[in-house]
């Protein structure tokens, strides 16, 4: 998919339909799992672990990632780390609320 | 004075790659904009746990979870579009890209269902002038019928970020709309797919959002 | 234009179908022709923010006690506000990348143009819009938040409009602003795509001129935070129309959670503001030294870690209201690290300058100018990045004084002199020399003039946005010499555009290519730039500041150097 001038490419939707699966799977997995008495930070980790997961499958396979060059990836993610850094340390200001 | 009029394809040539590249960081902007709410979320989230977890268990994790497969069903039809479009399957490539429309369009309306049934229970957000006059959800206007903070907080978050949400699957169902018409055209064929292939990378971008906004909203409660 | 029967970018255009006049300019989707507009835009909002900034300092000049008043007290929110929204976002942020970056960095990197022209042209659009609607709002209402729209004050103000009517300004310009951003961020994904890839044959990564380098690493700040401040923006707005109170403490919001989502991008803005600048000077102290800069890679590098650690560090503008102390720490410790690629920079300015033959030409002036002023304001930055002293110069003069050091003495003199060094290529006409020092010598008087009080002011406790002070002597004294400044600066600042008209319609006509003898690429190409920007694709082969090879190259007959040598 690295060229849109690949007309000979044949049409096959099995790889697609894989990974829809493992998509409706953990879909199903993290609502069953969000059922059990973990706690709201285990519920929470679960939770986002999954969705990870998940996004990370939308992106890699029918976001195509998987095969563009090595620079979209690079900034994709820088994106994903910035994203991080800003949650990281504005909750350096929350997790210390009314402590020190 | 000898002007002359050059257009811009002429002496251009069409960098796909550079083109994709470029709408991937314009789907950047979309995530940090979406990220932003979601810091805002996690903020109050910790201030008002017991709240938010109150307000959550009203929402209906059945229509969630529905919601959730029909858009990961769509995001399948979308690949698909684009996989029969390089292959030269052009009215496979259409059909996909219909069903695609059709699957972001019943989103909206379950969408619109959940929200219609928020709203019989007065949750809605209001106007300034509407609050003031007393008028409105005696949810949220204050009184003694008032909802506690944090719940106010939850729902407010949950109408704004659900409805910008919505309002990217209205842009991306309309654009795809434009990209069936092109196709039919002929304007977007097996060779020149580039339109089709970054509308796709938009629609996954909803999708991957709503991945996360499906599990703090609809799950943990 | 004289060139005539040259084809230039003046006398031909791409992308519209209109071949003359003002709409071929408003349509075309020419770099230069988008990045000359752009300059004559700003600059005339630059140029109302600083009449306005004058009346400012005028109210100043006695306490209003004595009963002199230039702007009503309950005017005066309203005057600074529309100061700094102007010059912030219509002016400083989107100034340098939008004017010069359009203009020279395609010519840099040598390419045909940048990678959407079309977006460009619809960056410039939003831009202009933009701005229309936040200068019209504050005309009908008048807005009083000051540019940071901190709630609950945000929410909460009324405006009314100058016919009486109760009209929401603040709304109106926060959308304004929000429209603004989008014109950034395009121009943003325009230019790393650019650098990505149009780089021409031979053009890699190292070989590009600084300003490039300066030029990219603002772009990615503009992508990835323009779009936190958006969205909070329209947070204000919604909680102005529909309120939730997400802001509000009496609801449960927390309105330091704003003062967050505001500074995650306006921190990493300020870097938007300044690195194009310092890009600039890295251009014009080689040029005007004739020997290669000190420390390329440094420098490049430099550019990129400022603006990763500008990420890292926007709580520092928070230390005073409220938030946790350990908070407190991590933002002013991490503060500090920006004070190293910085110094970095400076070092190699003026590590270039050593045994240099330098021509103290108009912009070279504006370069030392620059470097003067912004080591002022970033040494002043540490004071304020230290949290106990911080606490007591907190919204005092003295951080206006240190903004304005780093901004106006810093950002500003650098556009400035990056105006000064590349009109002759821009328009191929030389403006009078002696015009743009005594433009120099002026603003540089007058800038100090003003701002240096001002650090004292603060420092005595002296608070930021208020009308008037106390009427004792040491106040007194002080505001008047900082007004004296301002007199001055104003002078110097109409004398610049003297220069600049006198340049355009009197200026002697040139197409020397390479009038200042440099010897990065964007000079090779014809004064003013023909259509394509060159004849052929130029193909790069040494570093950009290669004096020893460039005076080579001029001696073969490759490469165009000035011609008086």
């Amino acid at each position: 998919m690295n060229t849109s001038h690949s007309t000979e490419q044949s049409f096959s939707p099995r790889g697609p339909i894989i990974v829809f699966s493992a998509l409706i799977v953990l879909t199903i997995a993290t609502v069953m799992l969000s059922g059990l008495d973990v706690g709201n930070t285990g519920a929470l980790l679960i939770a986002m672990s999954v969705a990870s997961v998940k996004a990370a499958l939308v992106l890699y396979f029918f976001m195509h990632l998987n095969h563009e060059p090595l620079i979209f990836k690079l900034f994709v993610a820088l994106a994903f780390v910035t994203l991080a850094t800003l949650f990281i340390l504005t909750f350096s200001d929350y997790a210390f609320r009314g402590i020190a | 004075m000898s002007d002359q009029a050059v257009t811009a394809e002429a002496f251009h040539h069409h960098d796909e790659e550079g083109t994709r590249l470029g709408f991937w960081l314009f789907l950047f902007t979309e995530l940090l904009l979406f990220g932003a709410f979601f810091i805002v979320y996690g903020v109050y989230r910790s201030a008002h746990l017991n709240d938010f977890k109150i307000a959550a268990e009203s929402l209906n994790t059945g229509i969630g979870t529905t919601n959730t497969i029909i858009l990961l069903a769509s995001s399948l039809t979308m690949v698909l579009s684009l996989n029969a479009m390089k292959a030269g399957r052009i009215m496979l490539a259409k059909s996909m890209l219909l069903i695609t429309i059709a699957l972001g369009t019943t989103f909206l309306v379950i969408k619109g269902f959940e929200w219609n049934a928020k709203f019989a229970h007065d949750l809605y957000l209001q106007t300034s002038g509407a609050i003031a006059a007393g008028k409105g959800s005696p949810l949220l206007t204050p009184g003694p019928a008032m909802l506690p903070d944090g719940q106010v907080l939850f729902y407010g978050l949950y109408f704004i970020m659900t409805g910008t949400h919505a309002l990217h699957i209205i842009i991306g169902a309309v654009w795809m709309g434009i990209v069936y018409f092109w196709i039919s055209k002929g304007s977007i064929n097996p060779d020149n797919a580039g339109v089709l292939e970054r509308c796709g990378l938009y629609w996954h971008l909803v999708d991957v959002i709503w991945i996360f906004l499906f599990p703090l909203y609809y799950l943990v409660a | 234009m004289e060139t005539a029967n040259s084809t230039n970018y003046f006398n031909s255009h791409t992308g519209t179908r209109w071949t003359s006049g003002f709409m071929s300019w408003i349509t075309s989707t020419d770099h230069k022709r988008i990045g000359v507009m752009y300059g004559f835009t700003m600059f005339a909002f630059f140029f109302l923010a600083v009449c306005i900034g004058f009346l400012i300092k005028l109210q100043k000049f006695y306490p209003a006690a004595s009963g002199w008043e230039i702007i009503p007290p309950e005017w005066y929110g309203s005057f600074f506000t529309l100061h700094s929204v102007i010059m912030i976002f219509l002016f400083i942020v989107p100034g340098a990348p939008a004017i010069l970056g359009n203009f020279f960095l395609p010519l840099q990197i040598g390419a045909k143009d940048v990678a959407f022209p079309r977006v460009n042209l619809l960056s410039y659009w939003l831009y202009l819009f933009g701005a229309m609607m936040a200068v019209v709002g504050i005309l009908l209402g008048g807005a009083d938040t000051g540019w940071t729209f901190t709630p609950p004050y945000s929410v909460t103000t009324r405006t009314i409009s100058l016919f009486g009517t109760e009209f929401d300004s603040v709304s109106w310009m926060l959308t304004a602003a929000f429209i603004l951003g989008w014109g950034t961020i395009l121009t943003g994904i325009n230019f790393i795509i650019t650098i990505h890839r149009m780089r021409t044959k031979g053009m890699s990564y190292f070989k590009m001129p600084l300003f490039s380098w300066s030029i990219y690493a603002a772009s990615w700040i503009q992508v990835l935070a323009t779009p936190v401040v958006g969205i909070s923006l329209l947070m204000i707005v919604l909680e102005r129309v529909m309120p939730v109170g997400f802001f509000d403490p009496n609801k449960g919001g927390d309105p330091i959670l704003f003062q967050h989502l505001f500074w995650i991008y306006s921190h990493p803005a300020v870097y938007v503001m300044i690195l194009p600048s310092m890009g600039l000077v890295s251009e014009i102290i080689p040029t005007n030294s004739q020997k290669p800069i000190f420390g390329y890679k440094s420098i490049a590098i430099a550019s990129c870690s400022i603006a990763g650690v500008g990420y890292l560090i926007w709580a520092h503008h928070m230390f005073a209201s409220g938030m946790s102390d350990i908070a407190s720490i991590i933002f002013s410790f991490l503060t500090f690290f920006v004070a190293i690629p910085t110094a970095i920079k400076v070092f190699n300015w003026i590590a270039t300058l050593y045994k240099a033959s330098i021509a103290l030409t108009p912009p070279m002036l504006f370069a030392l100018g620059f470097v003067f002023n912004f080591s002022i304001g970033g040494l002043t930055g540490m004071f304020l990045g230290s949290l106990s002293t911080d606490i007591h110069l907190h919204d005092t003069d003295f951080i206006v004084a240190h903004f304005h050091y780093t901004m106006f003495g810093g950002a500003a003199f650098g556009i400035i002199g990056g105006i000064f060094h590349y009109f002759p290529k821009m328009f191929g006409k030389m403006y009078s020399h002696k015009l743009a020092n005594a433009t120099f010598a002026l603003m540089f008087t007058g800038f100090n003039a003003l701002f240096i009080p001002m650090f004292v002011l603060g420092f005595y406790g002296m608070p930021r946005r208020y009308h008037t002070y106390p009427d004792i002597p040491l106040f007194t004294n002080l505001q008047q010499a900082s007004t004296i400044g301002s007199w001055i600066l104003v002078t110097g600042v109409v004398l610049m555009f003297i220069t600049w008209i006198h340049g355009l319609r009197k200026g002697q006509a040139s197409t020397e290519e390479n009038p200042w003898n440099s010897s990065t690429l964007e000079w090779q190409t014809a004064s003013p730039p023909t259509l394509y920007n060159f004849e052929e694709d130029p193909v790069v082969t040494r570093h950009p500041y290669d004096y020893e090879a460039f005076r080579a190259e001029v001696k073969a007959g490759t490469s165009k150097g000035a011609r008086d040598e």
